[in-house]
């Protein structure tokens, strides 16, 4: 089994305004070393795959056709090596 | 009457709980700005519902670090009443001034209707004052995150201390909360959080009246 | 040495551009060559940019200005005609409706939520900037085919983006209407009406005035939301290749929220001079209109747009599409009053130019004009097309033997209420809060029309006043005869308004429709507005304000064409306000029909549409002063106190519209039917048919309790009448000796069909 990790964010150029109130808010509450944070999401993948290739390619042919909506937001997957 | 209402940015219901104390106490609630740092002497502030901070990151959470927000607690801790409706409920959860937490509803979908409560047996509480335990009233709900979450230790705990308030009907609990809890009362009583909104069945138009009963007896045990 | 890439930018805008870019950009060869014989010049990017979105049909009209001008605009209660941001008309005690309804349907295709969203927040905008606080919420949706393997998506992220918009702004959706159809499979329509309350002396507009006055942007930052991409290509620019998709506009009701408060606060002191919100092509539209409309100039320095992020050219801010942003031009010295208001809300707040003398809008960037053009020749001179149009009507009247089919009235009607256009729509108004503010009175599930209180009309013992509202269209009518088939839309609004006891007013439209340029869908088009100026006339229900929508096409097939009307009404005494639920022991009466009907209309009903799938022959037909007539009667005798209950007889005929009515509090009723059907001969089965299920027009069933007095009154009056039976608690519905089924059941086909779907 391969344990693929999806992370999802706002693409750059979309306005994001979860983004800029949570940012405002903790610089509010004197954080001001904060420039920018970021929320996105974290999706674990568990394929039975022995192939890394193929379980990446695999898992984004699930983003493209279902997790990630990619007119709004960006996505990367990656091996979490540990398992 | 001394009565305040909070006002957050993304607020939306502080008008409509503005209007139904008027109406029914004839006393003019004072409007509180989120960044004030000092809540006069009133013997009830309400948080009223809405989506403060749009509902960013978790419902209620950036409002619950609002500069009022120590003061509400100053005010909590006197001993005056808070009334959280909706939104408002969400965020004295936030400030841990009530137990618990809430959750996205059990379908994932945004509800609005008229749903019946049951009353239920509390401590003394200036919020069950006007109502009879086991008594139905009727009050619209709105809300996309009211979904009552609690361990089961908790829930032992609410009810052996009557401090659930209201509880929806078993087979029509519209959000999936844990016993069916609608709305949940401070150890002191003085602290009432709810989901449904009392101030939207007041007028004969409206699909139910059970507010007035339900402000009547807050504000005749406020007034004393 | 390196130039910088903004230096790269600007010296890139500012070259002429070419035919080719040009047509790239929207504009046809014939209007690229006209404006450059017109500006004595080549236009350069930044310019062609700002034309190309002048002369889009969007802002131009330029298909249908023709015909829209034929329409009635004025009348007493009218304030504000077409032309602004909304129309406003006068509702008495020194109140004035501001409404308007707008498309938001291409965006809505490529990311259902937020198209939906931003289609809501985009109607708010145009509603608060006239003055007015937004008291209500309508939409009209056309999706695919049930199912279609997207309509599902479409119609999910629709409803939650609406939803997500209007619940957390706080004002309440409170009706409106959803239809499938094939045609709309590719392309769906989402309309979004908005209601605002203002005080008739304090209506903001749009126009410019004063030379040397500032002109202010506020609300949230630029990005670059919304510029089509395939305008100034991004080979030029970009050192990335990656092709550049449109960015979708992101919608942010919390913005707007505080844009909403910020803007109503401001309107209170004396600063506001004038006022427009950025909608589409953002600066560009906004900044032009106010200063063409004061018949001024107008001078900006785009380095003084508060923008999201570094390096936006010149011809990207001015068509960027970003939300919640306004312009206004303030009275000099009122600045800093301003900018407090808009720092306490979190907004920004920036001077970004003045108002001019010279009838011509300059744009400055890195101190340089990137754009100096006269601006008669963007407005005054947009093109105006006298398209070719072929007015068609479908005049094949199919008798009731020839649509109907020989099965129960009961196996029908369970067709009928499970039909995906019929059933109940509980599954998408549950999750839009429509009693947010507390002076929702009924939703469009509870009376033919969705109505509120009039805010602080109330007064002592007397409740208020109520703005009725109601959208409607019946496509497949104006499919067949767009003139006619559009009249009735009118015709079915005011009816609806009248049976919710308000007194019809004023109008808005949205034109759904294909591609203009071929002279059968401008035969629509302009039938359409020939039926709306028809029955607005009759009416006296001007239309104060709408929107066009062309192009509705995908592979050269065009979509049932959508004329929808948005129509407003008065209720004098919210106390007298009528639903649409039968109570016990009521006597149900039809007006406009009596015992000697013994057919109906199934041409292009629902009928034909649920049974055959299809939906061809001539239309009902209409008699307006019937009609007129038929209104009076229901005002009048609701004056009295005569009714308790009304629905018009529409979509599906006379039994599933009294089903409609015995619905929510699951009566029963001995259905009487006309003594012709004691005896049914098995060949006349399609008469009984069509008396169920035809939709001959003019017809509206009312629940009362003293069944001799309004028959009385009805005789009295000249109006046709027939009892149909009285309600009762045993939920059993008997069609005379001829069938019989339960409410209980009907119900549960009604209610499950939509849940089901969207499982």
């Amino acid at each position: 089994m391969i344990k693929v990790v999806l992370e999802i964010f706002p693409k750059e150029e979309v306005l994001d305004p979860e983004t800029k109130i949570v940012t405002k808010s903790l610089q509010d509450l004197g954080f001001d070393k904060l420039k920018e944070i970021k929320l996105g999401k974290q999706i674990l993948i568990y394929l039975n795959e022995q192939d890394k290739e193929k379980a990446l390619e695999y898992s984004k042919q699930m983003c493209e056709k279902l997790l990630v909506n990619t007119i709004i937001q960006d996505y990367k997957v990656y091996i979490d090596e540990e398992k | 009457m001394r009565a305040g209402v909070i006002v957050f940015p993304g607020s939306n219901c502080d008008r409509d709980v503005i209007i139904a104390l008027k109406t029914i106490s004839n006393f003019k609630p004072k409007i509180l700005w989120h960044k004030e740092t000092e809540i006069p002497n009133l013997d009830l502030v309400v948080v009223p519902g809405g989506f403060s901070f749009g509902d960013y990151l978790r419902c209620g959470a950036i409002a619950a670090k609002s500069p009022i927000i120590n003061s509400l607690k100053d005010h909590a801790s006197r001993g005056g009443s808070v009334l959280g409706i909706c939104n408002g409920f969400q965020i004295l959860i936030e400030t841990k001034l009530l137990p618990g937490t809430l959750i996205t509803n059990k379908n994932l979908n945004f509800v609005c209707k008229d749903i019946s409560l049951i009353t239920q047996k509390t401590r003394p509480s200036p919020f069950t004052n006007g109502l009879t335990p086991g008594d139905k009233v009727n009050f619209p709900i709105a809300h996309n995150d009211g979904n009552y979450f609690c361990d089961d230790e908790l829930t032992k705990k609410l009810h052996n201390e009557g401090q659930i308030a209201f509880k929806y009907s078993p087979n029509d609990n519209p959000n999936g909360s844990v016993d069916n809890i609608a709305g949940v009362l401070s150890e002191n009583g003085r602290i009432l959080g709810m989901m449904p909104h009392p101030e939207r069945a007041i007028e004969n138009f409206h699909s139910s009246q059970d507010g007035k009963l339900f402000f009547n007896g807050l504000i005749k045990h406020l007034l004393g | 040495m390196r130039v910088s890439r903004e230096q790269e930018i600007a010296l890139e805008e500012t070259k002429n551009c070419t035919l080719e870019k040009a047509i790239e950009m929207g504009l046809s060869k014939d209007e690229f060559e006209l404006i450059c014989k017109k500006l004595k010049r080549t236009p350069n990017f930044v310019e062609t940019g700002i034309f190309s979105a002048m002369y889009s049909e969007h802002c131009s009209y330029k298909s249908t200005k023709k015909w829209l001008k034929t329409l009635p605009t004025s009348g007493k209660q009218v304030i504000q005609g077409p032309g602004e941001n909304a129309g406003v008309i006068d509702v008495g005690d020194d109140n004035a409706i501001v409404f308007k309804i707008e498309s938001h349907n291409h965006p809505s295709f490529i990311e259902p939520y937020q198209g939906a969203a931003t289609g809501v927040g985009g109607i708010l905008r145009d509603i608060f900037t006239m003055g007015a606080r937004p008291i209500a919420l309508m939409n009209v949706l056309r999706f695919g085919e049930e199912n279609n393997f997207l309509t599902k998506h479409l119609l999910n992220g629709v409803v939650k983006g609406i939803g997500g918009y209007g619940n957390c702004i706080g004002i309440p959706t409170i009706g409106g209407e959803t239809y499938f159809h094939k045609s709309y499979n590719k392309n769906i329509l989402v309309n979004a009406m908005a209601v605002g309350l203002a005080k008739k002396n304090k209506i903001f507009y749009s126009a410019a005035s004063g030379v040397g006055n500032p002109v202010i942007y506020v609300g949230a930052k630029t990005g670059k939301d919304g510029i089509h991409g395939a305008t100034m290509a991004s080979a030029e620019f970009s050192d990335d290749t990656q092709e550049k998709k449109p960015t979708v506009q992101v919608g942010d009701p919390f913005t707007g929220k505080l844009l909403l408060e910020a803007c109503l606060e401001l309107m209170e002191t004396d600063s506001i001079l004038s006022i427009q919100d950025m909608g589409a092509a953002g600066l560009t539209s906004s900044s032009v209109e106010m200063a063409s409309k004061g018949k001024l100039g107008i001078h900006i320095d785009l380095d003084k747009i508060p923008l999201r992020e570094n390096n936006m050219s010149g011809y990207e801010i001015m068509l960027s599409e970003s939300q919640e942003r306004m312009l206004m031009i303030l009275k000099q010295g009122s600045e800093k009053k301003a900018e407090r208001i808009f720092e306490k809300w979190d907004l920004d707040f920036s001077i970004i130019g003045k108002i001019t003398d010279t009838e011509k809008i300059t744009l400055l960037k890195n101190n340089k004009v990137i754009c100096n053009l006269p601006l008669n020749l963007l407005v005054e001179d947009a093109p105006e097309y006298h398209r070719d149009y072929k007015l068609t009507s479908n005049k094949n009247q199919l008798s009731s033997k020839e649509v109907a089919i020989d099965k129960s009235i009961k196996d029908i009607l369970y067709k009928i209420l499970g039909h995906v256009n019929f059933c109940s729509k509980k599954w998408i108004y549950e999750q839009y809060d429509s009693s947010v503010m507390g002076d929702t009175i009924l939703t469009s599930n509870d009376s033919d029309a969705s109505v509120v209180k009039i805010h602080g009309t109330e007064k002592n013992h007397f409740k208020g006043k109520g703005l009725a509202i109601s959208t409607d269209c019946t496509s497949r009518y104006v499919k067949n005869n767009p003139e006619e088939g559009t009249s009735l839309a009118v015709v079915e609004a005011a009816r609806n308004l009248v049976c919710s006891g308000a007194t019809p007013m004023a109008v808005t439209n949205n034109l759904n429709f294909g591609n203009p340029e071929k002279s059968e869908i401008m035969g629509q088009i302009v039938g359409s507005i020939l039926g709306i100026k028809k029955s607005c006339e009759f009416f006296n229900t001007p239309v104060v304000s709408g929107n066009v929508s062309l192009y509705n096409e995908t592979n050269g097939k065009s979509i049932m064409p959508a004329p929808i009307i948005g129509m407003v009404g008065i209720i004098n005494d919210i106390e007298k306000v009528i639903n649409l639920h039968a109570k016990s022991k009521r006597s149900i009466l039809v007006l406009g029909q009596n015992e000697n009907k013994i057919d109906g209309w199934l041409g292009c009903s629902f009928y034909q549409e649920v049974i055959h799938d299809k939906c061809d022959g001539k239309i009902p037909s209409l008699n307006l002063e019937k009609e007129k007539k038929l209104m009076d009667f229901l005002l009048s005798i609701n004056s009295l106190g005569l009714i308790d209950g009304a629905h018009d007889v529409s979509d599906g005929g006379l039994l599933p519209c009294l089903i409609e009515m015995l619905l929510k509090k699951k009566l029963g009723i001995n259905v009487i039917l006309p003594k012709f059907f004691d005896d049914l001969k098995n060949e006349d089965f399609y008469k009984l048919h069509g008396w169920c299920f035809g939709e001959d027009q003019s017809r509206i069933l009312i629940s009362t309790e003293d069944k001799q007095k309004v028959i009385e009154l009805a005789k009295e009056n000249e109006i046709e009448i027939f009892h149909l039976g009285q309600t009762n608690s045993s939920g059993e519905i008997l069609l005379g000796k001829l069938d019989r089924f339960s409410i209980k059941k009907c119900y549960h086909i009604y209610a499950n069909k939509l849940p089901k779907i969207m499982i």
